[in-house]
C-alpha cells in the first residue's frame, strides 16, 4: 500500500511566508510535495469561507501561514487573521472536523530551513491524524 | 420557455400594474430604483436572458409585503425564488454577506459534516436520545459563534427553550444528526442545496420517531412546515413554533408567570407573521405574563416591517436604513425591549444598535428568553 499523503493547503501570505517558501527553493530544501501553496496578500483577506470550503473540497488540513507577530506588512492584517481564525476553530468543532486541522504559523524566521522544517512537522502531524471523511465519518 | 412556466405559476400575468406592491416594498421606500411593480412588468416585456441577468433579482428581501397586499394575487416572493433558481444557473448570484460563512456552512452539511457538538447544552437542560417530542435547533450554535462580537446570543433562545420545554415536563430529543433546514438556500435558488438537506432532515426526523417537532426559529418553522410538504409529499409529524407550544400549555394552566414591570413591544417576523399567519400565539403569551406591558408599533402584524435583511445575501446601506427605521418606530413607542420570535431578526436588530453609533436605548430580546425568565419555579 503506498504511503498515505494528505491533501494540504496552505494559504501564504506573500511576505514573509512567501519569501521563506522562496528562500526554501532558491537553497533546493525538500519540504512534502503534497502541500499545495495558495498565495493571498495577507492573511487578513482569510475569511471563515475560505478555510471551511478547502475543506468542503476534500483538504485534509489547512494551514495559514502569516507573518509575526508586529510584522505585517499592513500592520494589522495578522491580527485580522488571528480572530478569522479563532472564530473557525469554534465553527469547525461543531462541524465535526477535528480543529486540529487548522494549523495557524507565525513566520518571523524567512529562512528556507525555518519554511521547510514547518511544512514537514505539519504534514506529519495530519498524516498521523488520517484523511479527513474516513475518520470524522465514523 | 421556463420564465413562462414562472409567470403562468405565480400569477404575474395577473399585475395590474397598480403599484401596490411598490409602495408596501421596504426597499423601494428607500431605493427608488428598485420596484416590484417594474419587475414583474419586465418579466413580461423583455427576454428571459436579459430578464435572469439582472442584479435587482437579490435586492429583494423576500419578506412578502408585497404579495400579501396584492389584489391579483400575485406571489411575488415565489416569482423571485423561481426566478433565481434560473439566475444562477447563469451564474448570476447574490453577495453573500458574512463572507460566504454561512452558506459553506450549509454546503459542509450537505457534504455529511454534521457530528455536531452538543456540549453548548448545559446541565440543567434535560434532553433524550429518543422521543416522541423533537426540537429542532437550527442554526442558532453557528450563530452564535460568528455573532459573538455584536452580542446577539443566538444560543440563549435555543437554551431558553428547551428550558421552558422541561418545565412542562417535556425532554425533547436533539439530534446531532440535524443539518441546516435549507430555508436560504431554497429562498437563494440552490434549490439543489435545498433538497439534499430536507431530503437529509426528514430522514434524521423518521428514524428519531418523533411526532412534534418544535422550533425556536420562525425561519426554520416555516421552511419544514410548509415548504418540505411541497416538495416531498404529506409530513406524518406536527410542526409547532415555540411560541405556539407555549401559547397552547398557557391556555391549559401548565404554565405561569412571575410579575414583572417591562414595557415591551413586538416585532412580528415575516416567516412567522406574513407567511405563517402567526400573529396572536406571541401576543397571546405577553399579554398572560402579569404586570408586562405591551405596545404594538404603529405598523404591526400583516403590516410590520421587515427587520431588513434577509437569506444572508445583499446587505447594503438601503437594508441598514431599514434597520433604524424598524428600531426608530420600536423606540416611539417608549417600550424598554424588544420582543422577537426570530434569532435572525434578533441579530440583524442588534447588529444596528451596536454599529452606526445610534443610540436607542432599547433591548433586543426573544420571545422564548422573556419567557423563560419570567416562569414561575
Amino acid at each position: 500500500m503506498p504511503q498515505y499523503k494528505p491533501n494540504i493547503i496552505f494559504y501564504c501570505c506573500e511576505w514573509n511566508p512567501y519569501i521563506g517558501a522562496d528562500n526554501a527553493g532558491a537553497q533546493e530544501i525538500q519540504y512534502p510535495a503534497n502541500i499545495r501553496i495558495i498565495p493571498v496578500n495577507c492573511t487578513g483577506r482569510i475569511t471563515p469561507k475560505l478555510i471551511l470550503n478547502a475543506f468542503e473540497f476534500g483538504a485534509d488540513a489547512v494551514l495559514i501561514g502569516a507573518c509575526g507577530k508586529g510584522e505585517c506588512h499592513y500592520i494589522s492584517g495578522n491580527k485580522t487573521c488571528e480572530a478569522v481564525v479563532n472564530e473557525t476553530f469554534e465553527l469547525l468543532k461543531i462541524t465535526g472536523i477535528d480543529p486540529d486541522r487548522l494549523g495557524v504559523e507565525l513566520f518571523s524566521d524567512i529562512s528556507g530551513e525555518y519554511f521547510a522544517s514547518v511544512m514537514t512537522n505539519f504534514n506529519e502531524k495530519i498524516s498521523q491524524i488520517g484523511p479527513l471523511l474516513a475518520k470524522e465519518a465514523a | 420557455m421556463k420564465l413562462d412556466a414562472i409567470i403562468e405559476k405565480t400569477n404575474a400575468y395577473y399585475c395590474l400594474e397598480c403599484g401596490i406592491c411598490t409602495g408596501s416594498c421596504p426597499i423601494s421606500r428607500i431605493n427608488p430604483n428598485y420596484s416590484p411593480r417594474l419587475f414583474v412588468e419586465k418579466s413580461l416585456l423583455i427576454s428571459e436572458e436579459e430578464l435572469i441577468d439582472d442584479s435587482d433579482l437579490w435586492t429583494c428581501l423576500t419578506c412578502g409585503a408585497c404579495s400579501k397586499r396584492c389584489p391579483s394575487l400575485v406571489d411575488y416572493n415565489d416569482f423571485m425564488r423561481q426566478t433565481r433558481n434560473l439566475a444562477i444557473e447563469i451564474d448570476n448570484r447574490g453577495i453573500c454577506t458574512h463572507a460566504g460563512t454561512i452558506q459553506s456552512i450549509a454546503s459542509l452539511q450537505k457534504k455529511d459534516f454534521v457530528k455536531k457538538d452538543l456540549s453548548w447544552i448545559t446541565d440543567d437542560l434535560k434532553i433524550k436520545d429518543k422521543g416522541e417530542v423533537l426540537f429542532f435547533v437550527g442554526c442558532s450554535p453557528y450563530f452564535n459563534i460568528i455573532f459573538n462580537d455584536i452580542g446577539a446570543n443566538s444560543l440563549e433562545a435555543t437554551k431558553a427553550s428547551i428550558k421552558i420545554l422541561n418545565s412542562v415536563g417535556t425532554e425533547p430529543v436533539v439530534s446531532p444528526d440535524e443539518r441546516c433546514c435549507g430555508h436560504d438556500a431554497y429562498w437563494t435558488g440552490e434549490f439543489e442545496t435545498f433538497s439534499q438537506l430536507a431530503k437529509k432532515n426528514l430522514d434524521m426526523i423518521e428514524k428519531s420517531g418523533a411526532k412534534k417537532i418544535v422550533l425556536s426559529c420562525a425561519e426554520g418553522y416555516t421552511t419544514i412546515k410548509s415548504i418540505y410538504p411541497k416538495f416531498f409529499g404529506k409530513l406524518n409529524f406536527e410542526v409547532r413554533h415555540i411560541s405556539q407550544f407555549i401559547a397552547e400549555k398557557v391556555e391549559e394552566g401548565e404554565l405561569s408567570f412571575k410579575e414583572t414591570d417591562l414595557k415591551v413591544t413586538y416585532h412580528d417576523p415575516c416567516r412567522l407573521g406574513r407567511f405563517e399567519g402567526e400573529y396572536d400565539a406571541p401576543r397571546k403569551i405577553l399579554q398572560a405574563i402579569p404586570g408586562l406591558e405591551l405596545i404594538e408599533m404603529p405598523r404591526n402584524r400583516e403590516n410590520s416591517l421587515c427587520c431588513g435583511s434577509s437569506t444572508w445575501i445583499n446587505c447594503t446601506q438601503v437594508n441598514k436604513k431599514i434597520q433604524v427605521e424598524k428600531l426608530k418606530e420600536a423606540q416611539q413607542t417608549g417600550a424598554s425591549t424588544v420582543i422577537t420570535a426570530c434569532p435572525k431578526c434578533n441579530i440583524h436588530l442588534n447588529c444596528t444598535m451596536h454599529d452606526n453609533g445610534f443610540h436607542f436605548d432599547m433591548k433586543i430580546k426573544d420571545l422564548s428568553t422573556l419567557v423563560a425568565d419570567a416562569i414561575l419555579a
